[in-house]
């Protein structure tokens, strides 16, 4: 196998790329589904009595366990559980007996919606901010701006976001009046969400950018481009950029886990429908299936994007290739 | 150089193209949801507290707003209200399934009462007025209701007796797993008839049952096609109520419409004057739902917490309700301290009730109802129990004490036989109340001995103590909230866990005989003998009634009646 691999990578690449990585693909989703399943049959408490309620007659309660293979021992309900996710069945919520692929099919649109936004903010204002302060210091001028965008890019950073939101909120919904409070219909609903999601890791990012951006500038194809005397625009945007993007989008990658679990505590503070609130309820529900359903996807994206993430920056860079997986 | 510009170009067109997919792919989505009323079902998700949402709502949490509002005493002229209106009111849990004969959360419950119609309902002031009955005639076991005539479903269809029959026989059917039937019926033995020609409905308990009229509202007819098997209404209504669902976002909101000819409401009411739409909206925080109030974009909201006095600043109304009872319960399972009935008088005594009352409603119960099932307005009036509450006496305390040879230790708490008087005192963590009450509780007990551990544990929690491990010895502020005294027959009597729901492990003869005289009788003489069940729990301090637990409901321009905080949809008027 070994063998086979190395002999690959150095006529396939790409094939022996795509091969590792999705052999590790499976393996992480292995992985995470035993992980989820395990955290949650070692989480106390009856989900069926808590759907039901503290007065439901034990009859129903006993009736509803056995319909729902809860009564079965732990081993049983493991395999159970991985015959049914091979045939994309996730199984029926407990609380509201609504398949939990329809649950979640309903939910990830919403959620899908804030932390794609919240990634394009992020992006656009970590690379705009951190390069233009990157330009603006290169070669040690201005060293009060690379303090204060320090200082200031670690402490916006270190704001919980559901804080920022709550101001903006203040700010913009109950002060000014500009924007909804809550909810998750039309766009204007998704601006201050997105916006308290993405400020804390755009500050965090741009001081990356800002950083990748002063070690690019000081290469040498730098020198000769501005040699050129080109204009800056072309020489920042087309020359540097491209090279100052590889350390920023794999940092990316790590900061989809981040933007999602974020995306958790946003959604309740602006009251959208999205996998979030469905996972805090489900959680306060004990509503495993739902619980498990939510965190496969949850877990599964971000396996997805981090190989996506690995894609790109195998096209910007071949060599990542070979050395990275 | 340039190749690797274009390909990073490339990958980061593409990522934007991937996000864009999803955002695209969702809006349509949600158009959808939006163009076809019926959208999805109900959210799988749901609430704070899973203690609101008891099997029939018969446990109210003292933080549900559930119970929304109250007895607006101004009430406007039936005609004042603005009949183009819009009524928004929040909820903080999702009703989830929406089949009426086994929706038991209590936002499902309230949202069923705009939907449907119960054959008879309660007024304000507690007198039972009419539903889809006109009138109604209780006989021993036997009820006999004259059907209003000219009810027609919403979609269209006639209603009359046979309607009524043919669900009551659905619910009777084992396989259909109705969780009504403990609730709104005592239980699956009754006999069903209807005569079309009368338009009358007989239903025929197995033995007679006090509380069956007020149990009645709390079991919605439905009717039509999808009536006819109930267990179809997952995300639909078919119904006879004043509002018809005509557009269901889970998790988000649910709009109502209203139905112009719906002439057969609480004693009489038609749809006049009550808002054309209404929208139940999904807001699980109050600071959330407390700005969208400020915004206009909800007219009315249960705000229990600090929210509430910034709403009021800005010259919204308050109404405030007594929603339920927090009540204290003891394990009494062996090898519990609190088996002993002495030491359970003894915490009894050494409470000051009406203080803890004031802590755990963060002083707003004007009025606390020691009852144990305070809700307003009360089916059965039994604030004469009371008498039987062991009153706050720490001396008594301490003789009971005494008497049980439990001796005073080094360090102020009571020892017997090497082991010290202390109590596993566990509190739901989730209402704010409850923190404040149970170290007041601690503090007036170490004052005659006792040791009080408090621990905060969560909903689950909570359930898995009472109904499987029973690993506590007191809970000082359980929240327990029943439409009337009958619905608490199972938690406080009864088979003890796993067979049963007798949490407390709870054995008190004389309760269990007295209670089930009580609930044969009827009338005045039925509630005179509840009166005495309750007091015969009182006295052993199987349960000691701490407070009636209350909500405060803000409006701004609008005004409605309320049912034991139920809104009362024919009553609601948008003044604004």
């Amino acid at each position: 196998m070994r063998f086979s691999l190395e002999a690959l990578e150095g006529h396939h690449p790409w094939l022996a790329f795509a091969l590792r990585r999705g052999l590790r693909l499976v393996v992480s989703l292995f992985a995470v589904g035993s992980a989820v399943f395990a955290m949650i049959s070692l989480v106390p408490g009856d989900p069926v009595r808590a759907a039901l309620g503290p007065n439901a007659p034990q009859e129903l309660v006993t009736a509803r366990k056995v319909a729902l293979g809860l009564d079965d021992p732990l081993a049983v309900q493991f395999v159970d559980w991985w015959r049914r996710l091979f045939t994309g069945d996730l199984g029926t919520s407990i609380a509201s007996d609504r398949r939990v692929t329809e649950v979640l099919a309903e939910r990830m649109g919403t959620s899908a919606q804030l932390v794609g936004a919240a990634i394009v903010v992020t992006l656009l204002l970590a690379v705009t901010i951190g390069m233009a302060v990157g330009v603006a210091t290169h070669h040690g001028r201005r060293p009060r701006l690379l303090v204060g965008f320090t200082l200031s890019g670690s402490a916006v950073n270190t704001i919980p976001s559901f804080l920022t939101g709550l101001v903006l909120v203040y700010l913009f919904a109950v002060t000014l009046r500009l924007l909804p409070v809550a909810g998750s219909t039309g766009w204007q609903s998704l601006v201050l969400p997105t916006i308290a999601l993405s400020v804390g890791p755009a500050a965090g990012l741009s001081r990356i950018v800002r950083a990748e951006t002063d070690r690019v500038l000081a290469m040498d194809y730098m020198q000769v481009a501005r040699s050129k005397r080109l204009p800056p625009w072309r020489l920042y945007l087309r020359h540097a950029l491209p090279n100052t993007l590889t350390a920023a989008l794999t940092i990316g990658g790590l900061l989809f886990g981040v933007l999602i679990a974020g995306s958790v505590v946003i959604e309740s503070v602006f009251a959208r429908t999205g996998l979030g609130t469905t996972i805090v309820k489900g959680i306060t529900d004990r509503d495993f299936p739902l619980v498990q359903g939510v965190l496969l996807v949850l877990a599964t994206g971000v396996l997805l994007v981090n190989l996506l993430v690995d894609v790109v920056i195998g096209l910007l860079d071949r060599q990542s290739l070979i050395g990275r997986s | 150089m340039v190749c690797s510009t274009r390909r990073a170009v490339l990958a980061v067109l593409l990522l934007l193209a991937l996000v864009a997919t999803a955002c695209g792919g969702d809006a349509d989505d949600t158009a959808e949801d939006t163009a076809d009323d019926t959208a999805t079902d109900t959210g799988a998700d749901d609430a704070d507290d899973p203690a609101d949402e008891p099997a029939d709502d018969t446990a109210d949490e003292p933080d549900d707003e559930a119970a929304e509002d109250t007895a607006d005493t101004e009430e406007e002229p039936a005609d004042a209200g603005d009949a183009d209106a819009t009524f928004a009111f929040s909820v903080s849990d999702d009703p989830g399934e929406l089949n009426p004969a086994s929706g038991s959360r209590t936002v499902a419950v309230n949202l069923f009462r705009f939907l449907y119609d119960p054959l008879v309902r309660s007024s304000p002031d507690g007198t039972i007025v009419s539903g889809l009955a006109t009138s109604w005639e209780v006989a021993d076991n036997v009820v006999t209701f004259q059907i209003a005539d000219d009810v027609t479903c919403s979609d269209g269809s006639p209603v009359t007796a046979t309607t009524i029959a043919d669900h009551f026989e659905w619910l009777k059917d084992p396989a259909n797993g109705s969780t009504l039937i403990g609730i709104a019926l005592p239980n699956a033995d009754f006999e069903v008839a209807a005569d079309e020609a009368s338009n009358t409905f007989t239903l025929t308990l197995g033995e007679p049952y006090q509380f069956i009229l007020p149990a009645l509202e709390f079991l919605p007819v439905p009717c039509g096609e999808a009536g006819a098997d109930p267990s179809t209404l997952v995300d639909t209504a078919s119904g006879t109520g004043p509002y018809t669902l005509t557009e269901v976002v889970p998790d988000d909101h649910y709009t109502l419409t209203r139905r112009d000819d719906y002439a057969w409401g609480p004693d009489g009411a038609t749809t006049e004057g009550a808002p054309q739409t209404i929208i139940m909206r999904i807001v699980s925080s109050e600071t959330t739902a407390a700005n969208l109030m400020t915004t206009g974009e909800l007219t009315a909201s249960a705000i229990n917490g600090p929210d509430r006095q910034r709403l009021l600043a800005e010259g919204m109304q308050e109404t405030t309700y007594i929603s339920g009872g927090a009540q204290m319960m003891f394990s009494q399972a062996d090898g519990h301290v609190t088996a002993d009935p002495n030491v359970r008088l003894a915490v009894a005594h050494a409470i000051d009730r009406a203080q803890m009352a004031t802590v755990l409603t963060q002083g707003l119960s004007a009025e606390t109802a020691f009852s144990l099932a305070p809700a307003q307005p009360q089916s059965c009036v039994d604030a004469a129990a009371e008498a039987a509450i062991p009153a706050h006496d720490p001396d008594a305390a301490i003789a009971l004490l005494e008497e049980s040879g439990w001796e005073e230790g080094d360090d102020g708490i009571r020892v017997k036989d090497g082991e010290r008087l202390s109590l596993d005192t566990p509190f739901l963590e989730t209402y704010p109340g409850n923190q404040p009450a149970a170290e007041l509780m601690a503090e007036q007990l170490a004052a005659v001995g006792i040791e009080a551990v408090l621990r905060p544990v969560t909903q689950g929690t909570l359930s898995e103590t009472i109904f499987s491990t029973g690993d506590y010895d007191v809970w000082p502020t359980l929240a327990l909230s029943v439409p009337f005294q009958s619905a608490l027959l199972g938690i406080l009597g009864g088979p003890f866990p796993p067979d049963g729901i007798n949490g407390g492990r709870v054995d008190n003869t004389e309760f269990e005989e007295l209670a089930a005289e009580a609930n044969r009788l009827t009338g005045e003489e039925g509630c005179q003998g509840w009166i005495e069940a309750e007091m015969a729990l009182f006295a052993a301090a199987d349960v000691v009634p701490i407070a009636g637990v209350v909500t405060n409901w803000v409006t701004d321009d609008a005004t409605f009646d309320t049912m034991q905080g139920r809104i009362i949809p024919t009553s609601i008027r948008v003044t604004g």
